[in-house]
């Protein structure tokens, strides 16, 4: 709870300790001042002046006692007044007198100081008319010794004893009044030492607990100062290489946006290259598709003509067969003419002539042979030929097949192409339109980097301005704390 | 389609005359051998029946021959010679047919023969002899100067002469009597045995 509490409310709460010290000690002070200076007024206005009443009182009795000795002596009006007037400055003690006293004691002895007073001028009286009786003086001068004389001195008997008694009191009181003046000189000492002790324990707590908490605080600062003058100082630099980069940023974008701008034309130029090229790829498409055509009809009359081949080597294998049969009747005549020949030799003469026209037909059989090996070489060439043909119309099939396919292909590639040259058109087309956007972002970007490097030095400012700020914070807080220690030191 | 065609062939028009041509000759020697002398060639020539063995050319004078005939079926025979193919139904006789080439110590082709020459004279007195061979070439007349005597120790067993003409490789003449003479005194022996 202590150190949730602020500076001004321990200080106001030690001030409020001081005062309420200071009150008490006054109060004290006050009240004891009172009692003693009711005592001591007490003393001096009830008991003194009652003790001087009753010695006026006294004085006043002497002093009736005196004139009526002088009445005795000098019986006329004079005296008599003089007696009067003594008799009425007793009286008039009376009232006063009266007011002051309390107590039933001194209210008895009041009372009795009046009868008996009472008694001794009716004794005056009785002796003045005694006197004027004209009576000796003998027996007045014994009447007053006799009887006069002690009610006087019953009433001034009175008087001393209320006196005393008041006189007693007096002395009584003015004891009661230095012992309370001396408590209360005690007690105000006291008190006054209690609120010095008082403040010096609060100015002391108050100063200590300053002393820890601001010493803590201004370390708590100094060591904040510090880290802030390191942080700041870091920011600063990197403040600054912030800065630094974003210049290089700022170059790099600017060189991007150039290249951007660059990109944009190129893929104009792209576009317009594609266009051109899709143009042409379809007119190559169309000449592919004609030719396309033209290599059919090409492949119909080759496969026509392979067509005709094959009926060419079929019909020489047949002329083969027929020449096979040729041949081997040629080879029979000739196997027959031989073994007529030999049958001729065993003939003898006669045979002879059957020899020769056996031999004729030996030759004729060996003339067909021959004729028939011509026929065939020249079967066997045709027969080549139409193979050697065949071989070739089937590759010029397979090559025009190859070409047709390839053809096909080629119409399909020059499709693609021109789905493609679309595609790069269309593309070529957003990438200008995107790289259009991207300068345009890039500007911003441009802004925005020149804004940032702006806002950079504007940190890096505010940055050594925190520096200074804590420098000064960091020197503040040595002064504060050489302040508390040399005022804990003090 | 032209640089396809054989080299060695000719234009097709000078190919049709040169065979007129040839046609003509033809027909002329055969109307000139009307109006030649009748003369006997035997006196100066000598007349063969070239057949080939495989791949190798060989002759067999007709003097030697009885017959040529193309080839039958050959029933073989269990436990035969070496050379004897079997036996052939020929003239309504059984013949022996013995492998030409097998003879001859040449390797036996995988084809069937396509004919026999038949050895042995039909008066009866000799049993007669069918030898099976590949090829027929054809009939050759030469002259009898033509004819180089083999010598014992020919090229092959069995050949008597060498048979040579221009432009063909030397035939090899077999001696075919003398073959068949041996094949019958091995049978003889065979028999006695």
């Amino acid at each position: 709870m202590e150190r949730t509490w602020s500076f001004g409310r321990k200080i106001g709460l030690g001030f409020a300790g001081m005062v309420m010290v200071t009150v008490l000690t006054s109060l004290a002070t006050a009240v004891t001042l009172t009692a003693v200076l009711d005592k001591a007024e007490q003393t001096l206005s009830v008991h003194a002046r009652l003790v001087m009443l009753a010695k006026d009182m006294d004085s006043a009795t002497e002093k009736t006692t005196s004139a009526v000795r002088g009445y005795l002596l000098v019986p006329d009006e004079a005296t008599l007044a003089f007696v009067s007037a003594s008799r009425k400055e007793f009286l008039d003690l009376l009232p006063p007198m009266q007011s002051l006293i309390s107590g039933r004691a001194d209210e008895e002895a009041f009372t009795t100081i009046v009868r008996r007073e009472a008694d001794y001028w009716s004794e005056v009286q009785r002796f003045v008319q005694l006197r004027q009786s004209g009576v000796p003086l003998d027996s007045v001068a014994s009447s007053f010794q006799s009887d006069l004389r002690p009610k006087a001195r019953d009433t001034r008997n009175a008087i001393d004893a209320f006196t005393q008694r008041q006189e007693t009191l007096l002395d009584a009181n003015w004891r009661d009044t230095v012992a309370w003046s001396r408590s209360a000189t005690l007690l105000a000492t006291a008190l006054g030492a209690l609120a010095i002790l008082a403040g010096s324990a609060l100015a002391f707590g108050l100063t200590r607990t300053l002393k820890r908490q601001i010493g803590s605080a201004v370390q708590h600062i100094r060591s904040s100062s510090t880290e802030l003058q390191s942080a700041a100082s870091q920011q600063a630099s990197g403040s600054r290489e912030q800065a630094t980069a974003m210049n290089e940023i700022t170059v790099t974008v600017q060189e991007l946006l150039a290249t951007s701008k660059q990109i944009a034309e190129s893929a104009q130029r792209v576009a317009r290259i594609a266009e051109e090229t899709a143009v042409n790829a379809n007119n190559g498409n169309q000449t592919v598709e004609q030719a396309q055509e033209a290599i059919g009809g090409i492949k119909r009359q080759v496969d026509l003509i392979v067509s005709h081949m094959l009926d060419l080597g079929r019909k020489s294998q047949q002329i083969g067969g027929i020449l096979d049969i040729i041949n081997e009747l040629a080879e029979q005549t000739n196997i027959l003419a031989i073994n007529a020949t030999i049958e001729a030799a065993g003939a003898g003469e006669s045979g002879r002539r059957f020899g020769t026209v056996a031999d004729e037909i030996r030759k004729l059989a060996d003339r067909v042979g021959n004729s028939t090996k011509e026929i065939r070489g020249l079967i066997e060439e045709v027969r080549a030929a139409v193979h050697t043909t065949i071989m070739a119309t089937e590759n010029g099939v397979k090559t025009v097949e190859t070409g047709t396919r390839q053809f096909g292909e080629l119409a399909s590639g020059f499709r693609r192409i021109v789905s493609m040259v679309g595609t790069t058109t269309e593309a070529a087309r957003e990438i200008g339109l995107s790289t259009k956007q991207q300068s345009t972002a890039v500007e911003q970007v441009n802004i925005a980097t020149a804004n940032v490097a702006q806002a950079t030095k504007e940190a890096e400012t505010s940055a050594l301005q925190t520096v200074q700020t804590a420098s000064d914070l960091a020197r503040l807080s040595q002064t504060l704390l050489q302040l508390v220690q040399t005022q804990a030191k003090g | 389609m032209s640089g396809d065609r054989p080299s060695d062939s000719g234009h097709p028009d000078s190919e049709t005359a040169a065979a007129r041509s040839a046609l003509r000759a033809m027909r002329d020697a055969f109307d000139r051998s009307f109006a030649l002398p009748r003369q006997s060639p035997a006196a100066q020539t000598e007349e063969f029946a070239a057949i080939r063995l495989g791949a190798e050319p060989y002759a067999l004078a007709l003097r030697d021959l009885a017959r040529l005939e193309a080839a039958r079926p050959v029933v073989p025979l269990p436990g035969g010679r070496a050379g004897l193919l079997g036996v052939a139904g020929i003239g309504g006789r059984l013949v022996p047919v013995f492998g030409l080439a097998a003879l001859l110590g040449l390797e036996r082709t995988p084809d069937a023969p396509r004919w026999f020459a038949l050895a042995g004279r039909d008066d009866g007195r000799e049993e007669p002899l069918a030898f099976a061979f590949d090829r027929f070439d054809g009939h050759v007349a030469v002259a009898r100067e033509a004819l180089d005597e083999a010598g014992s120790a020919g090229p092959r067993p069995h050949v008597r002469q060498v048979l040579r003409r221009d432009g063909e490789p030397p035939r090899l003449v077999i001696d075919l009597p003398r073959l068949a003479a041996a094949l019958r005194a091995t049978a003889q022996d065979t028999r006695k045995a």
